[in-house]
């Protein structure tokens, strides 16, 4: 992904924002409750004109590139698009790109219908779903507009998907959100009762000037104590499925590579493709502020050519800051490991992405841990 | 199933000695991760709104 900035960046993953909304009203969500507010700009859904611009625009630059893309349904909840739509939406992308571009939905799994999965599996549409474990933790953050519940209706999405022989192999993973007040063992058994091959965390956004919830302060370890509770479950069970941020740092840690954007030192180029067809920078940013996320420029895909985004000199900033800029992170020992972390969790106002994250001391205790449980499984016990 | 308790800045961490997901990665690492390269496991997957 290194190519010079003359010839423009390569894409290696759009985000297409096809349903605005959310049939979900999740209080940590930075879509909707972290003050950025362009989400009430946009159609509620991404329109077929737009679509087909996509698709257009999309095999252009595939052509271009050579090296294929993968394609990720977002939103909001990207089965709000309903059964004929979504289906319009695969058929137009499948025809306009080879089979090597993936295309992947992550949804929070209420509306996976059969006839939506029919859709799914004609189109080989890969299923992330996210909960974030037992009812009593995912219920805490994870709830409707009418304030209920949404465990149940998530458990019962993933249970069709995976009642299915023609849908089984489509689901990817599971994708929790880390409550630190949570116990790292029910969550990790819950995660890998639904059989997912593959289990995600994220850690609650946050920055500098907006401490993450359940972070006392800068220096404190909450998450790095959570998950190096999860780690030991992982590295303690005889039939492990794949965790992910886990993998990856531990990967790098033997000396492998990393594949999940915020570790390690990889490089991405990621587009988002808002419902109107803006074309903004990973939507993330919206953890740091209100339009983090856009470029100087409305770029559109109805308008603009995705190379002449990728070799923009606006591209080119927001490729570099994925490095850490501070003079921590550059003398830091764990850096190949942690990469800086995402980008939107080093910000402050006052020194703008030029920090550390906000997650670094938790980063540093997992990574020691690591270690740790690198050199006994070696047989070199501290 | 043999664990060894480490010491840590905070809490006290059992780790497995024998662990079989940290064994899978030594064998991924040292086949140049050519095992991991499996479609349905990349990083596009597992992005959500948080």
């Amino acid at each position: 992904m290194n190519q010079p900035a003359t010839t423009g960046r390569r894409l290696d993953t759009i985000l297409l924002k096809v349903a605005s909304r959310c049939n979900m009203d999740c209080s940590y969500c930075y879509v909707y409750h972290m003050g950025d507010e362009g989400w009430r700009e946009q159609p509620k859904l991404m329109s077929p004109a737009v679509v087909e611009s996509v698709a257009a625009s999309l095999r252009t630059q595939l052509e271009r590139q050579g090296d294929p893309f993968n394609i990720v349904l977002h939103g909001g909840e990207p089965l709000m698009l309903g059964v004929e739509r979504l289906s319009d939406l695969c058929r137009t992308l499948r025809n306009a790109l080879s089979a090597s571009c993936g295309i992947h939905v992550q949804t929070n799994g209420i509306l996976l219908s059969d006839p939506i999965i029919d859709v799914l599996v004609e189109f080989g549409v890969g299923v992330s779903v996210s909960i974030d474990g037992p009812a009593a933790v995912h219920d805490r953050f994870r709830k409707d507009h009418r304030q209920q519940a949404t465990h149940a209706r998530v458990v019962a999405g993933i249970e069709r998907l995976q009642r299915r022989d023609d849908a089984r192999p489509l689901f990817a993973g599971v994708l929790a959100v880390v409550d630190p007040a949570s116990k790292p063992s029910e969550v990790y058994s819950c995660l890998k009762e639904t059989g997912a091959p593959g289990l995600d965390f994220l850690v609650r956004d946050g920055n500098w000037d907006s401490l993450p919830f359940g972070k006392a302060s800068a220096d404190s370890t909450e998450y790095g104590e959570w998950l190096s509770g999860l780690m030991a479950e992982y590295l303690a069970d005889p039939a492990p499925p794949r965790v992910r941020i886990l993998d990856d740092m531990l990967r790098l840690l033997l000396g492998g590579k990393s594949y999940k954007e915020g570790v390690g030192e990889t490089d991405y180029g990621i587009l988002v493709v808002e419902p109107d067809g803006r074309i903004s920078k990973n939507d993330t940013l919206k953890v740091a502020h209100a339009s983090a996320d856009r470029f100087e420029r409305p770029w559109s895909i109805l308008r603009d050519e995705l190379s002449g985004v990728l070799a923009s000199a606006s591209f080119e900033d927001y490729w570099r800051q994925q490095r850490p800029t501070s003079s921590l992170c550059k003398m830091c020992p764990d850096l190949a490991i942690c990469g800086g972390g995402m980008v939107a969790h080093r910000w402050s106002a006052k020194r703008g992405f030029d920090n550390p994250t906000v997650f670094c001391a938790d980063q540093r205790l997992l990574i020691a841990n690591m270690r740790n449980a690198i050199r006994l499984a070696d047989g070199d016990a501290a | 199933m043999e664990t060894k308790q480490i010491e840590t800045k905070s809490a006290p961490i059992e780790l497995e000695v024998n662990s079989a997901a940290l064994k899978r990665l030594m064998e991924e690492v040292a086949a140049d991760d050519k095992v991991f390269c499996a479609t349905h496991y990349n990083r596009t997957h597992n992005r959500h709104n948080r």
